[in-house]
């Protein structure tokens, strides 16, 4: 337990700036929405016709402005690449920063295996990305409050905060991996945002492209599309594939974690 | 001139990288989207001849300017902007955090160079790699201008927009520098600066959609508009000005905290 709170302690800094972030966004973008949903109707049925590139060229590709819960998707656009840094940032910290710190000799030393260790850490990490994910579902009602719309939308913000945390505990295992693997902490690092870089860049594309198949599979981003969440519920399929992602990466994490040389910078 | 060959020697394979991915970005967005972008014009045409004639008009003002190889570079330049930035923030990081980071800012303090001269030296090796990367991407950017563009070409326009990433950049050079002057320990480079360049990507997203005019302030990536550079052969005055004088504070405030602070405890 010293271990989670020292953990909750040392992280709590960096998550209050995150939420700060995230704040922001959701305020700023929630009660300024009126505004750009008053043309919005007209505009999305035109724009439906338009060719795909076309639309995403005037940068309007999955704008759906006409109803709040679209205007809401395009604002959680934006949340769900902020969770994917954040959670990267998580993951490849719970296992490298002692390393960096240079503090492994003290923990490392003490009477407890490395994947006890690990698993508080990560324990207390993951709270982090559950308070992250939980505190979007409680702006977002917060937010809306200030808004005189009909209807209720506690299902919509459900439906993206639970998407959030899906798609955050992907990157932050990935992230904990590359950590994990390898040898200098600052490339374990960069790897873990090279990846959520190039997820987005992938993500793009896939808004691009008229048929993009199976790349859906290959970015985290498109595994819930804001169409789903806005209707129905979130895909038990890709709910399912983010755990199993998750746990196998997380196992792969733990292995390395037990065997790498550990002041390696 | 010792640190600033130890830097560049450090520093330029990243920088390399970057550039090389810049640059498939960018001809890999215009050889294979832009064709297929321009082509769908006329079926976009036809579909506006159904409209009431007002309407069509005043959407046929912007089709000139959307439909061109202006419009959708500016579409690009948020991309290109988001990876710019990242590079740029990462260099500056890395660089004036290096010391701190190694733990060995009293091994190079000791040494008989001023701190000023030490500061002067990275910075001038930032400013080398992010020039000699720029120089490459607008050299890619013009010739795929030349190649691709219709006429008539304007190439003196075409040089203006293609030159906004660069002072883009150079915006996020100087945030990342001061973010490693001042902060108290760098854990990692890459983490601070893709959160660095997510933050203006975002600032710049929400600024699309609110279309809040005092939000662009504070959003690096829209100092310098492309598309403006590209329609009107300027940048607007009053926000390339506010990001040429916040590159230039950032850069002041970062030396002078790099020649007077404290060497942290280690």
């Amino acid at each position: 337990m010293h271990l989670i709170a020292k953990e909750f302690k040392s992280g709590l800094k960096p998550f209050l700036f995150w939420t700060l972030g995230l704040f922001v966004l959701i305020f700023a973008g929630i009660v300024k929405s009126m505004g750009a949903m008053a043309e919005g109707q007209f505009m999305t049925e035109l724009i439906g016709r338009f060719p795909r590139i076309v639309i995403a060229v005037m940068g309007m590709l999955n704008v759906d402005i006409s109803s709040f819960g679209g205007y809401y998707a395009v604002l959680m656009q934006y949340i769900f690449v902020l969770a994917a840094v954040y959670a990267s940032h998580l993951g490849s910290s719970a296992v490298s920063r002692e390393s960096i710190d240079r503090t492994y000799e003290f923990l490392f030393t003490k009477p407890r295996s490395r994947s006890f260790i690990l698993a508080h850490k990560m324990l207390a990490t993951m709270a982090f990305l559950t308070a992250f994910s939980s505190l979007n579902f409680v702006f977002s009602l917060l937010a809306v409050k200030q808004l005189t719309l009909q209807g209720d939308y506690s299902g919509v913000f459900a439906r993206f905060s639970l998407a959030i945390w899906l798609v955050g505990i992907v990157f932050f295992s990935l992230s904990a991996m590359f950590a994990a693997s390898f040898r200098a902490a600052e490339h374990g690092a960069r790897a873990g945002n090279l990846a959520v870089l190039g997820a987005y860049a992938i993500a793009v594309g896939y808004d691009l492209v008229e048929q993009p198949g199976l790349l859906r599979l290959v970015t985290p981003f498109r595994y819930f599309l804001q169409t789903e969440l806005i209707t129905g519920a979130v895909s038990p399929l890709y709910a399912g594939l983010c755990l199993l992602l998750s746990a196998a990466l997380l196992a792969v994490a733990f292995a390395r974690f037990e065997r790498r040389d550990l002041g390696a910078l | 001139m010792n640190v600033f060959r130890f830097e560049l020697r450090r520093a330029w394979m990243g920088a390399a990288v970057w550039t090389l991915v810049l640059i498939g970005l960018l001809s890999g967005l215009i050889t294979a989207a832009l064709p297929a972008f321009l082509e769908s014009r006329t079926g976009v045409e036809n579909m506006l001849a159904n409209f009431p004639p007002a309407f069509a008009a005043a959407f046929g003002m912007q089709m000139d300017n959307l439909f061109s190889f202006a419009g959708f570079y500016a579409f690009g330049f948020l991309y290109y902007s988001l990876f710019g930035a990242i590079m740029a923030a990462s260099i500056g990081l890395d660089l004036f955090s290096r010391e701190k980071r190694d733990k060995c800012m009293d091994f190079l303090l000791t040494k008989p160079r001023a701190r000023s001269r030490v500061f002067c030296e990275k910075l001038l090796a930032a400013l080398t790699l992010i020039l000699a990367s720029n120089a490459l991407f607008i050299a890619a950017s013009l010739a795929l201008y030349y190649a691709y563009a219709p006429a008539p070409l304007m190439p003196e326009r075409a040089l203006l927009a293609a030159s906004a990433l660069l002072l883009t950049e150079l915006v996020f050079l100087a945030i990342g520098a001061c973010a490693a002057v001042f902060a108290r320990k760098v854990r990692s480079v890459s983490g601070t600066a893709t959160a660095i360049g997510f933050g203006g990507f975002i600032l710049s997203a929400l600024h699309s959609i609110l279309e809040e005019e005092k939000l662009r302030y504070i959003t690096p990536n829209k100092y310098f508009d492309a598309a403006k550079a590209f329609f009107d052969g300027a940048f607007e005055a009053n926000y390339a000005l506010t990001g040429a004088f916040l590159t230039l504070a950032l850069i002041v405030a970062a030396y002078v905290r790099y020649t007077r602070a404290d060497i942290p405890v280690l």
